[in-house]
């Protein structure tokens, strides 16, 4: 059976919550703009929620994992929340001191 | 497995802190006797401390089975650690109190108590989720310390730095947690009967493995390993010195906490994936801090780079423990967490007196400053000597018996005649650490003798002591605790074995018992996987 023609399984979120997660890292590597950096870890982290979601739903698999996955992805979005705050904070101040928010304007340690 | 009312008992340390670190935070804003906070914060930990020696030290007088309650896990182990966390925690509000900027004061101290509450969670659970929070309740804070109150493009950048490459780290390792659920159908890392990631994870296949990996990932990034060590030096030197001695210690603290419970009792069933990975982990973290730290000028880079080879040392024992051949009484986890009090005190005593030397009223930077400051300050120096040496690993420092517990726990699988292929791996990490050693004690030694031997060059203002009573309380108190454990190693020793011995008890679930019946993910029957067509 042909992936495209079977049911929706687990596999195929997995196969969602893959993709986001290249897609975030990608975009972590190759984005300059400090904001454009942290949308990266936004996938990265809702990469993982999908995942989450998939394995706990009582739809998808025969045995009952209860409801952690679910309460995961809550406890998931609310620490993504946090970090965003914190990430405007830090890009502010950037702003502040280099004018720019371009992440790799920033050369001033090395060595 | 339901939490009864008794978790609130054990949990009434971390409680207290988070309230109370909360607590300073708003009501700093209220205040205006800035200075006021850091004593607040001080008694706010000893009052945590006491809250634990009252709840659980008479339990663990004796070897035990751990005690389960929720998602923690209450044993010897956890104890000590918290311990050190709570020790560390004092230690780094000593050194805010007078180095950062008077207006972020309640802020600064409110964010350090819930690192220090985020560091003891961490060394206590036994749940993936707990662990993924513990260690985000440590970084998040982490974050906002690096960013408060510095005004320079390089603390802007050293900021920006840290922050992207740790909310990576927790986004790869969310990652692998989520892999390592699904495979285990669990998080919980024991439980000594049924459904845990010790016996789920035999069956659990590619799955485990990958998850397992990205997992490695994100505890890497925290523990600062090559090759997720790269952001140390230039994060080091773009902030204070209490930040870095922060940055040394708490993620540190945290992640081989997580790092030894999920290897050591989560994985022990699947051993021979685990230890090749921390050997080679640990043999590379250790050479490569050690040699780039052989040409550093800076003393924030030297001090990052010292930090990346202990954390070699570190992944040395874990390593022991993981491959199972650690023989009592060279236990590899009792071995780290002597390690860990050695390194924690003789890192944050170093950092509190460097803080204390000024060079006009700047801190002082690199190693040229500090030529001949023995002679105008003998007795600082001699601190900023012993902290050095004791991380060089000279005897009779505490550094010594340190460096000594982890070599005897690798060596140890050895010495008692196993043949296994591990322990001749073992014996070979032992070697690259013995030579990481001397490697080790050629800079530590430099900068020793620029303090006594150095001449001032003329083109800078001679560094000078900064007096402040909490840097010189901080020096102080970790010099003697770090020449004290260095004399009398008997209590911490003791300690540290009984945090090995409820590890081993936790380990020796019967597993092979379950291996013939391994608890499948069953996402492959497409009949029970179907989403409901019709709704």
């Amino acid at each position: 059976m042909t992936p495209w023609l079977g049911p929706i399984t687990v596999s195929h979120y997995l196969t969602v919550g893959a993709v986001l997660f290249v897609a975030g890292v990608v975009c972590m590597a190759v984005k300059r703009n400090a904001l454009g950096v942290l949308m990266g870890v936004e996938l990265v982290l809702n990469g993982a929620n999908v995942n989450f979601v998939a394995f706990g739903s009582p739809l998808l698999r025969s045995t009952s994992l209860g409801i952690d996955g679910q309460l995961l992805a809550l406890f998931v979005i609310v620490l993504a929340a946090a970090e965003a705050a914190v990430a405007l904070a830090i890009a502010l101040n950037f702003y502040n001191n280099f004018a720019t928010i371009d992440v790799d304007r920033a050369d001033e340690l090395k060595g | 497995m339901s939490s009864d009312l008794g978790t609130i008992g054990w949990l009434l340390p971390e409680l207290w802190l988070i309230v109370a670190g909360t607590a300073i935070v708003v009501c700093g804003a209220f205040c205006p006797a800035r200075r006021l906070w850091s004593a607040v914060s001080l008694v706010v930990l000893a009052v945590a401390g006491g809250l634990l020696c009252w709840w659980e030290a008479a339990r663990w007088l004796e070897p035990q089975p751990a005690l389960l309650s929720g998602p923690l896990v209450n044993d010897p182990m956890a104890f000590l650690w918290r311990h050190l966390a709570l020790l560390a925690g004092a230690l780094f509000v000593l050194l805010a109190a007078c180095h950062t900027d008077e207006r972020f004061q309640p802020e600064i101290q409110g964010l350090l108590v819930l690192v220090t509450a985020g560091t003891m969670l961490a060394a206590r659970a036994n749940e993936l989720v707990l662990a993924f929070l513990a260690l985000e309740l440590v970084s998040v804070p982490t974050y906002a310390l690096l960013f408060l109150g510095g005004r320079s493009r390089a603390n802007a950048e050293a900021t920006a730095k840290y922050f992207y490459l740790s909310i990576l780290a927790s986004a790869v390792f969310l990652f692998g947690l989520g892999y390592l659920y699904g495979a285990a159908g669990t998080t919980w890392i024991y439980l000594p009967e049924g459904h845990s990631l010790q016996q789920a994870i035999p069956g659990g296949g590619k799955l485990a493995l990958v998850g397992l990996s990205l997992v490695l990932v994100g505890l890497g990034f925290k523990v600062a390993a090559v090759p997720f060590h790269f952001y140390a030096p230039d994060v080091y030197q773009g902030t204070s010195y209490t930040n870095t001695a922060l940055l040394s210690v708490a993620p540190k603290l945290a992640g081989l906490a997580v790092l030894v419970r999920l290897l050591v009792v989560g994985f022990q069933a699947a051993p021979a994936v685990v230890w090749p990975v921390l050997v080679v982990l640990a043999a590379v973290t250790m050479t490569l801090g050690n040699v780039c730290a052989l040409w550093q000028r800076n003393l924030r880079r030297l001090m990052a780079y010292s930090s990346i080879a202990h954390s070699g040392f570190l992944l040395m024992g874990v390593a022991a423990s993981a491959a199972g051949l650690a023989r009592e009484p060279f236990g590899g986890v009792a071995a780290v967490s002597f390690y860990l009090f050695a390194y924690s005190l003789a890192t944050i005593g170093l950092f509190a007196a460097f803080a204390a030397v000024k060079l006009g009223d700047t801190a002082v930077d690199g190693l040229e400053h500090l030529a001949g400051y023995s002679r105008r300050h003998p007795w600082h120096a001699a601190a900023i000597a012993v902290f050095l040496l004791s991380l060089a690993g000279v005897p009779p420092l505490a550094g010594f018996w340190a460096k000594l517990g982890v070599f005897l726990s690798a060596l140890s699988g050895f010495i008692a005649g196993e043949s296994a292929v591990a322990a001749r791996w073992l014996l070979g990490l032992a070697v690259v650490g013995a030579v990481n050693a001397a490697i080790g004690a050629a800079y530590y030694l430099r900068v020793v003798a620029v303090l006594y031997f150095g001449t001032p060059s003329g083109s800078h203002p001679p560094a000078q002591m900064h007096v402040a009573w909490p840097l010189q309380a901080a020096v102080v108190f970790c010099a003697v605790l770090v020449v004290g454990l260095g004399i009398h190693q008997r209590p911490l020793s003791t300690w540290s074995q009984r945090a090995e011995q409820s590890l081993s008890m936790q380990s020796a679930v019967d597993v092979p018992a379950k291996r013939a019946e391994p608890h499948r993910v069953s996402w492959k029957e497409p009949s029970s996987l179907t989403l409901p067509r019709s709704r």
